[in-house]
């Protein structure tokens, strides 16, 4: 795997957080916590490290996008249980069939409101930034022309290098981690 | 309590770049259950899934 020239991957136990600064999130740090299997070693480490966060008091931020995302991966994940596979999750939800939907509701609404009950966390500490900014989509399109990212990651890391800001909590090394200058938290 | 002012006087500053784009969440009440506890009030992922599955199923 390619990583960018200047990419620190910071420890989510021993690193100093980022002092003065702000600490970016990226869907996969929320989706890891929440959705993760109970004993895997990802999801303990999620949970612990924003457990770390809301007792340093960390300034943390996000895309609106994480919202979004959060609440589709919700959908598709529940519809997948039922239907077996993504490609019949999808066509459940392309037929909005309510037989099909409903009995899913009660779960989806559940991890809608962990969600919410996480950043309640955070109090005022918590800024959520809508991409409407132009220099934000002209920041997102140079990402994607250049390391080849897809929409959502490169809104992610748009919406945080036109703050002037580095740090990004994301388990999702990959694609991240092409992007140069960026101090990624995900080693646990 | 001095620390923390100046800290909150430059968050300020980063978020002036984005002209009032950035806002606040502004929750009814903070949780009283811990993050532990919240996490496991969510659903698990599904069967055969992973959580980079699971993402690129979404992104792509």
């Amino acid at each position: 795997m390619k990583l960018g020239n200047n990419t620190f991957l910071k420890h989510l136990k021993i690193d100093s957080l980022p002092q003065n600064n702000v600490l970016f999130w990226d869907t996969s740090l929320v989706v890891a916590a929440i959705f993760n299997h109970p004993q895997s070693d990802m999801r303990k480490a999620a949970i612990d490290f924003i457990d770390r966060l809301v007792k340093e008091k960390t300034y943390i931020a996000c895309s609106s996008v994480l919202i979004e995302e959060f609440v589709q991966l919700s959908i598709l994940n529940e519809l997948k249980k039922s239907q077996g596979s993504r490609t019949q999750a999808r066509k459940a939800l392309e037929k909005k069939d309510d037989k099909i939907i409903n009995p899913h509701l009660g779960d989806i609404e559940k991890n809608i409101v962990a969600m919410n009950d996480i950043f309640s966390k955070f109090k005022d500490n918590l800024r959520i930034v809508l991409p409407n900014e132009s220099g934000i989509v002209k920041k997102a399109l140079e990402l994607q022309c250049t390391y080849q990212l897809e929409r959502a990651d490169s809104l992610h890391i748009a919406t945080m290098l036109f703050g002037s800001q580095r740090d990004i909590a994301c388990f999702d090394r990959g694609d991240f981690g092409k992007v140069d200058g960026l101090n990624i938290w995900c080693r646990y | 309590m001095e620390k923390r002012k100046k800290r909150e006087k430059e968050i300020k500053a980063i978020f002036k770049v984005y002209n009032g784009s950035a806002v606040v969440y502004n929750a009814p009440q903070s949780s009283d259950k811990s993050i532990s506890q919240i996490c496991s009030t969510g659903a698990t992922l599904a069967k055969g899934t992973t959580l980079n599955t699971l993402l690129n199923e979404v992104r792509k």
